[in-house]
């Protein structure tokens, strides 16, 4: 009885049709094909994007330059007599080209002034846009910073 | 299968007749089915492998010595690229690694919380494998069901961590942050539903006639053969050796866990293909019980600012995706390590090709290639 | 040699071939849109969906692209052949629709009613059995003339594993032959008319046989092992430009011409189910025609779909495991399967 079983399963391709449902299942699923660029996905609040750099609190102690493994920042303090009423740097270069994303910048900074945004678009046709020094230094007040409120609503666009 | 065929190998007498020779064929750097640049140069008698030599270092970047160009903190994030599939548990290796040179206590809650992302990042890691295997084999649909599977996974991570793939995940000493407002739900729904997926994946493949006639039988390794040539992880398993870093040498609380090792019998592709897949439902049990069992407490342990290891060496060895991970670090007390080896998983397995392949065809080469699960970060370093 | 043999001998069929082949062309591209969309419907994900609305413009876009290529000739191939192997491919392919019936006729020009039929030959199936084995010879010499080691490989495979498949299919054909009696297409079509479910009933076992054969024939998952893209790459990996689009081109019109033919020899062809169609074509001819065509094109979508889904969802199998399905399996059902038709003819059919 049993051999009978397996021979008919044998030869009616009983298991290979039991995988055609499976992907016939999936044919009539809802595709998970995400649309952008037309519909630009919502990154969660951790996501680490681009730098940005709030230099009017940064207090040019340079502890994230010595923590980035590629170098990517050089912060230039003001001159001593400046240093000793206004912290702010004289120059900060950073270099989001060789940014590995790695965070390790943002954990020893003492202001919060770096910190890593939502912003993942970076590609550039040249790449000396990706040099930012304190005039380009993007840290825009307006630019709202993604709110967390639980993965089901970071996917909202969905 | 491979006896009944006229004997045309290079010692037989019908060879003079027929002048067939050995063909040496060159499995390409360049090959959709290599799992990245590595090449094999294949030696052939007709459709039989009878050698294979496999040259690798393409893609070799000097990882370990660019380790020593930098300090111990600044060198963490270097090690997500070595098994870029796996990269969190890399990073668990060389934090360990650290850690157990500084003698570094890391709180439960942090051990908690790393197996918690470990265990999401093998089942992230497995996935893959299982698509690209399938891909080989000729499962093209395989493929996309895992990497859509995978997105979910990434999607906690991108929450948790930061990043997706190379999220550089833990500072020495413990974890940087807790699981955010919301995610344990969001991986709570993962986990209900993962166990169908994979049954749909098992109804695809593993009764599959199709599958079972390709992988059964294909790439032998006895489990003598298997300990010699030094295999671990679901190679070795699949032979049958019950040898797991987590049950053997248990780290960051495993032990409080439970859960089983799958074991295959015959040590050929199929035995490790569903080795595999069982480790990703054991992995799914691992998760649930060390959310269920959270503790409270401290994320980091104890750790200066600038880590100046005292002088001495330290070995530590984690069970990664692709089988058993160690890193060997040499302090000599200053800031930068004097030097940082990798004891890597998939360039060891690796050695194990040409028992595996002899004997066999040349479409089994690839379904090999795919079943001992390589990662050329890794291989190459 | 006048006006009405002009018509009936050189105009009709001169126009009968101009409207098969824009169709015919036309179907075989939106093939490769097809299959590009519906495998990832399979895949949980959209098909090409850029170019144009639901990407119709894609065949389009893929044809330029293929065009404007640089047309490479590797140092260690032989020009001359390597040139020509496609059109070996090519050729037989597209040849195989002329001898399809469509409908049933109903235009007259010229005192002579033409059948929606190129050539309506005693021996159509034959034809297209004989133009199939000379597709084996593009990928022969397309694989040896490339002059590098994986092609070579590639097309024995391909040339071996296609000569296996051959002999069953054409015994599967052999025996709707035998139930039908001719091998003019518009005969076993009216022979199917009088039975329930066409020829799936009396043939099931050549249905199989055939079905299997068919996929192997053209190179299909689960037997496309020649051009396997993730090992030895095929036949046709020297090859670029238009010169890869006239074999990929080829490889879809195969899985048309046998869907349609599986179609015609096993689903009734142009016969419109649940419906008589002796009378209708009586009360209206053009209608039948017209309807004949479209369940045509239907039972051969849904041939399509299948070479597609089962593309989707199984692996490969290995060239040794091939072959033994081919002439250890295959073969021997095959044979058995004749006897069945013979049996069926002699005791059901009269």
């Amino acid at each position: 009885m049993k051999a009978l079983a397996r021979f008919a399963k044998m030869v009616t391709f009983w298991e290979l049709a039991k995988g055609l449902g499976v992907t016939t299942k999936y044919l009539v699923k809802p595709k998970v094909t995400e649309l952008y660029p037309d519909k630009r996905p919502v990154l969660p609040y951790r996501t680490k994007g681009r730098l940005h750099v709030d230099v009017e609190t940064c207090i040019s102690c340079r502890m994230c330059e010595k923590a980035c493994p590629e170098g990517c920042i050089k912060v230039f303090p003001p001159p001593k007599e400046v240093f000793k009423t206004d912290k702010r740097p004289a120059e900060f270069l950073l270099n989001q080209e060789h940014c590995l994303h790695c965070g390790l910048c943002v954990d020893p900074c003492p202001t919060g002034s770096i910190h890593h945004s939502q912003e993942f678009e970076l590609v550039v046709f040249d790449y000396r846009e990706l040099l930012f020094d304190k005039e380009r230094l993007p840290y825009d007040l307006d630019q709202p910073r993604y709110r967390w409120n639980g993965l089901e609503n970071a996917r909202a666009e969905k | 299968m491979a006896a009944d065929r006229t004997d045309l190998s290079v010692t037989s007498p019908l060879r003079e007749v027929l002048e067939s020779r050995e063909v040496e064929l060159n499995l390409g750097p360049q090959h959709p089915a290599t799992h990245g640049v590595y090449r094999a140069i294949v030696r052939l008698d007709g459709e039989k492998v009878v050698g294979i030599k496999s040259v690798i270092g393409y893609l070799h970047r000097g990882i370990e010595k660019w380790a020593e160009y930098r300090t111990w903190t600044q060198a963490t994030p270097i090690f997500d690229r070595l098994d870029y599939l796996g990269a969190v548990l890399n990073c668990h290796g060389y934090v360990g690694a650290v850690e157990k040179i500084l003698g570094v206590e890391v709180p439960k809650k942090a051990q908690y919380i790393r197996v918690v992302l470990d265990e999401l990042q093998r089942i992230a890691s497995h996935l893959l494998w299982l698509g690209t295997h399938g891909l080989d084999v000729g499962a093209q649909s395989v493929l996309f069901y895992a990497v859509r599977e995978r997105e979910a996974i990434m999607d906690l991570f991108e929450a948790m961590l930061g990043q997706r793939l190379l999220p550089n995940a833990y500072p020495i000493g413990g974890v940087r942050f807790d699981f955010p407002r919301g995610w344990v739900p969001v991986c709570r729904k993962f986990l209900a539903e993962f166990p169908k997926k994979v049954d749909d994946y098992e109804t695809l493949l593993t009764t599959n006639r199709i599958w079972v006639q390709r992988t059964k039988g294909v790439g032998v390794v006895s489990a003598e053969e298997a300990v010699a040539l030094s295999l671990s992880g679901p190679t070795l398993r699949g032979s049958g050796v019950n040898f797991d870093v987590r049950k053997a040498i248990p780290y960051s609380s495993y032990e409080d866990f439970d859960f089983e090792v799958p074991l295959g019998q015959n040590g050929d592709v199929y035995d490790r293909y569903l080795c595999r897949i069982r480790e990703m439902r054991q992995s799914v049990r691992i998760i649930q019980q060390a959310l269920d069992g959270m503790p409270e407490g401290e994320l980091k342990g104890k750790v200066g600012r600038i880590i100046r290891p005292p002088m001495g060496e330290a070995y530590f060895t984690v069970e990664a995706a692709k089988g058993q991970l160690g890193y060997y670090i040499v302090s000599d007390g200053a800031e930068k390590p004097w030097r940082v080896h990798v004891r890597a998983p998939s360039f060891i397995n690796l050695q194990g090709m040409e028992t595996m392949c002899k004997g066999g065809l040349i479409a089994d080469v690839v379904a090999v290639i795919g079943s001992i699960d390589i990662v050329l970060g890794e291989v190459d370093r | 040699m006048n006006f009405d043999w002009m018509t009936a001998h050189v105009g009709m069929p001169l126009l009968k071939i101009l409207i098969l082949l824009v169709p015919v062309f036309t179907v075989v591209a939106y093939m490769v849109w097809f299959e590009r969309r519906v495998l990832g419907f399979f895949q949980s994900r959209l098909g090409p969906n850029r170019v144009g609305p639901l990407g119709l413009i894609q065949p389009i876009a893929d044809g330029l692209k293929l065009l404007l290529k640089e047309d490479v000739v590797p140092a260690n191939a032989r020009p001359f052949l390597f040139k020509i192997a496609p059109i070996f491919s090519f050729f037989p392919a597209f040849v195989g629709f002329a001898v399809i019936t469509w409908a049933l006729p109903w235009v007259t020009a010229s005192g002579k009613t033409h059948g929606f039929v190129v050539a309506d030959v005693d021996l159509g199936l034959l034809v297209i059995l004989a133009l199939s084995s000379m597709g084996i010879f593009g990928i022969l010499l397309g694989g040896w003339s490339s002059g590098s080691k994986y092609p070579l490989f590639g097309s024995l495979r391909s040339a071996s594993q296609m000569l296996a498949y051959e002999v069953p299919l054409t015994f599967s054909v052999l025996s709707v032959f035998l139930l039908a009696g001719s091998f003019r297409m518009s005969d076993i079509v009216a022979a199917q008319q009088k039975l329930g479910w066409y020829f799936l009933f009396p043939g099931i076992v050549a249905f199989g046989v055939y079905l299997v054969a068919a996929v192997a024939e053209t190179n299909r998952t689960p037997f496309d092992l020649p051009e396997g893209e993730s090992e030895i790459i095929g036949f046709h990996t020297e090859y670029s430009g238009m010169r890869f689009a006239f074999y990929f081109v080829a490889e879809y019109a195969n899985v048309v011409l046998t869907s349609v033919l599986a179609a015609a020899l096993f689903l009734g062809g142009y016969d419109i189910p649940f419906v008589d169609d002796a009378a209708l074509y009586a009360a209206h001819p053009a209608l039948t025609s017209i309807l004949g065509v479209t369940a045509y094109a239907v039972k051969g979508a849904v041939f399509a779909f299948f070479f597609v889904w089962i593309r989707a969802t199984w692996p490969r199998y290995r060239y040794d495991q091939l072959l033994r399905i081919g002439w250890f399996v295959l073969f021997p059902l095959a044979l058995f399967n004749l006897l069945l038709a013979a049996l069926f003819r002699l005791w059901l059919l009269r």
